[in-house]
């Protein structure tokens, strides 16, 4: 019997679930380009840092052509239609108060913590047991001190720089006890450093560019990434502090236009684009 | 007339049953035979729970959400742990959650999402007086029907 339209089968292969994360790159850092390996969290692309745990249903990626369009006769019919203008804008929300993310929803300001370097770390035990050398340059982490640890030589003021409090110390002063356990393990070299506030300010007529990568691994190992090329922080920011909830931290980004040579379709001709789906599929078992 | 073999790419609600018992046990739960079946010395069961040994824990289905127009799949499982002291039973109901709560892909061949429908700690007595701690979930999976 021929297949009927109501049987609507489904192509499993193309069925999946994914949570999609954000990362985000200075503009102007050279870009991302696709090549045969999908992006990997663990070893990102040049530049980019991963902004971290999502909102799993806020990030919405969405452009929008606006087109001329003529319509003529008797009755009007439309006869023609031309693209005359693309938007796009990305936005998701962050489970975070951190100002290290705060800073890409204001667009005008790269916050900066100073933080001051204490010590090295000379051993890693557990993702949240570390020992120093010596009790003098870390006297400042008292139980309860929030501090920040990088790799030596790297920067205290990354966005996605580790963060974590000290939840006990023992006898000895030496070694440390790290609650809420860092989601990656300290390095055994990696710099300890702790500061007193951060300031980010609202307003200012500056506005930062930044290039965006919204990355979806689906189950099935599927890889979906949506890039914006160049955007800059949307035009209004929110931040609503509850207490039945943990932060949300929105953010919104608009999208501009590059030109680019490698449009299918345009004859290696010169286009204005603003941003791309790329799809990568299932490469191993998951 | 020779017995059919059992189709193992049938990815069936028992299956399911199944790689959640061998998930858990091999995480450190408890223990399961080989075969699935009730026997000595064993502690994790599906669908039905013994008399004996009194501390032990069962994976029954719960059926599910069907959601007509949603090609995923949306089996539901209870978690059920008894134990005759009420402490013991908790760390053990805990135990099990952090193994299944918010997980990716830990099923082998039935790639989902679980998601806990409570937190551990609800209980009651049995007859017996034993404490039996409920735990329920939900998989969110694209495995074929």
């Amino acid at each position: 019997m021929a297949e009927k339209t109501f049987t609507n089968l489904i192509n499993e292969v193309e069925v999946s679930l994914a949570i999609q994360r954000l990362l985000v790159a200075e503009f102007g850092g050279g870009g991302y380009e696709p090549t045969s390996g999908r992006i990997d969290l663990d070893a990102l692309p040049a530049g980019f840092v991963d902004l971290g745990a999502v909102v799993e249903d806020t990030p919405s990626f969405s452009v929008a052509k606006t087109k001329f369009q003529l319509d003529a006769g008797l009755p009007a019919v439309r006869q023609f239609e031309a693209v005359i203008g693309v938007e796009g804008s990305f936005e998701i929300s962050l489970h975070s108060n951190s100002w290290r993310k705060a800073q890409y929803a204001f667009g005008n300001y790269s916050a900066v913590s100073s933080a001051t370097e204490l010590s090295t770390i000379a051993s890693v035990t557990a993702k949240n047991v570390i020992t120093f050398a010596n009790t003098t340059d870390v006297q400042s982490l008292v139980l309860g001190r929030q501090f920040v640890f990088a790799a030596l030589g790297s920067d205290f003021d990354k966005a996605d720089a580790q963060e974590t409090r000290v939840a006990s110390i023992t006898a000895d002063g030496l070694t440390f006890f790290l609650d809420p356990t860092p989601l990656n393990t300290p390095g055994p070299t990696d710099v300890v450093g702790i500061y007193d506030f951060v300031q980010i300010f609202h307003g200012t007529t500056a506005i930062r560019q930044h290039e965006l990568l919204g990355v979806a691994d689906f189950i099935d190992g599927s890889q979906v990434v949506h890039q914006f090329f160049k955007v800059v922080a949307g035009d209004e920011f929110t931040e609503e502090i509850r207490p039945t909830e943990n932060e949300r931290l929105p953010l919104s980004f608009n999208a501009f236009g590059v030109s680019r040579s490698d449009v299918p379709g345009a004859g290696g001709k010169s286009q204005l684009v603003i941003a791309r789906r790329i799809y990568f599929p299932s490469i191993a078992v998951c | 007339m020779a017995q059919q073999p059992v189709n193992l790419n049938t990815k069936d609600t028992f299956l399911l049953l199944r790689k959640i018992a061998s998930y858990l046990a091999a995480n450190g739960v408890g223990t399961l035979a080989a075969d699935g079946a009730d026997a000595a010395g064993t502690d994790i069961f599906m669908q039905v729970l013994p008399e004996a040994p009194i501390t032990g824990t069962v994976i029954v289905s719960t059926g599910g959400i069907d959601l007509p127009s949603d090609p995923t799949r949306r089996p539901g499982f209870q978690v059920l742990h008894r134990n005759p002291n009420a402490s013991l039973g908790l760390a053990k109901s805990v135990q099990i959650n952090r193994l299944l709560a918010g997980q990716w892909n830990v099923l082998s061949g039935f790639p989902g999402r679980i998601t806990a429908v409570s937190e551990p700690g609800s209980y009651f007595k049995d007859d017996a007086g034993n404490f039996q701690y409920f735990l329920n979930y939900v998989v969110t999976s694209t495995f074929q029907r």
